[in-house]
């Protein structure tokens, strides 16, 4: 496969945003297996993964000048928009019970400004934290991510209950969280 | 004005919200929901994509697997009819094989 580098990725979409077609099909070639795969992975399914791959590059296409303000590596970006638009087709096909609190209102908050802090390079260090959590729930988490599953499906494949594996995932997040604070 | 207990609460709450919607486990409402306030709470954003940054090393699971040939002309066909940024995508194709750069011989999409 055609390894291209964050820099060659980077001017690809940058190309992209400018609106230039080739840039757009130099990114296909470059990306798309990538891309491919994890509509694969997340919908099981070979004809619902080239529609989603369609899809997304055409959200690509729409959406590429938002990732220079984005901070994001440029392969982490298109993957997090492949993600997204498999996950999105995979739940409107395969509805699940909504799992916001009621009272979890969605509004916007006042925040201090470091929360805004530009992104650093943290992925190493997600592997250290994944090792503090119990291996099962490291797992879960895991499989969550890369093949998109609900918590209905995690509740499945675990053979627990629907609120245990949600509660598992929110503990484990909130690990996480503290432990990549730390 | 929020105590500072509230507002510790609410920084938990956004961080668990920007991680399950990152991990992927919410329903579809509950993903519009998040992805519009994404859209419009600039700090939230920040929170998830934080999220996205941290976990992106799992992208390593998606190994590579080349999409059959076809799909990028349904890319075009279909950015053509919904988005008039895409009209003039189709000459494309003609150029794109002299164009594209070196590595992407075994890649041809079309």
């Amino acid at each position: 496969m055609c390894l291209a580098t964050d820099t060659e990725i980077a001017e690809l979409i940058g190309r992209v945003a400018l609106r230039d077609r080739a840039g757009l099909a130099a990114l296909y070639a470059a990306v798309s297996p990538k891309l491919f795969s994890v509509c694969l992975r997340i919908l099981k399914d070979r004809a619902d993964a080239e529609d989603a791959l369609q899809e997304i590059f055409v959200k690509i296409w729409q959406r590429a000048d938002r990732f220079a303000a984005s901070g994001a590596s440029p392969l982490g970006w298109l993957v997090a928009v492949a993600r997204n638009q498999a996950i999105d087709l995979m739940r409107a096909r395969k509805p699940v019970a909504d799992s916001i609190d009621e009272t979890w209102d969605v509004a916007d908050a006042a925040r201090d400004p470091e929360t805004t802090a530009v992104l650093k390079g943290e992925g190493k260090r997600i592997d250290r934290c994944m090792e503090e959590l119990e291996s099962e729930r490291a797992s879960a988490v895991r499989s969550a991510y890369v093949e998109g599953l609900s918590y209905q499906e995690l509740a499945d494949r675990h053979g627990v209950p629907l609120n245990t594996v949600r509660t598992w995932l929110r503990r484990s997040l909130l690990k996480l969280r503290e432990c990549l604070d730390r | 004005m929020t105590t500072p207990e509230q507002s510790e609460g609410d920084r938990s709450r956004d961080e668990l919200l920007a991680g399950e919607y990152v991990l992927g486990v919410l329903s579809l409402a509950d993903r519009e929901r998040v992805a519009a306030r994404i859209a419009r709470d600039r700090a939230f954003a920040a929170i998830v994509a934080r999220w996205q940054d941290n976990l992106a090393s799992f992208n390593d699971d998606y190994d590579e697997v080349r999409p059959p040939p076809g799909v990028y002309s349904k890319i075009e066909t279909a950015g053509t009819r919904r988005d008039r940024q895409m009209v003039e995508l189709a000459p494309v194709v003609a150029r794109r094989r002299s164009r594209v750069t070196g590595c992407a011989d075994h890649l041809r999409v079309a």
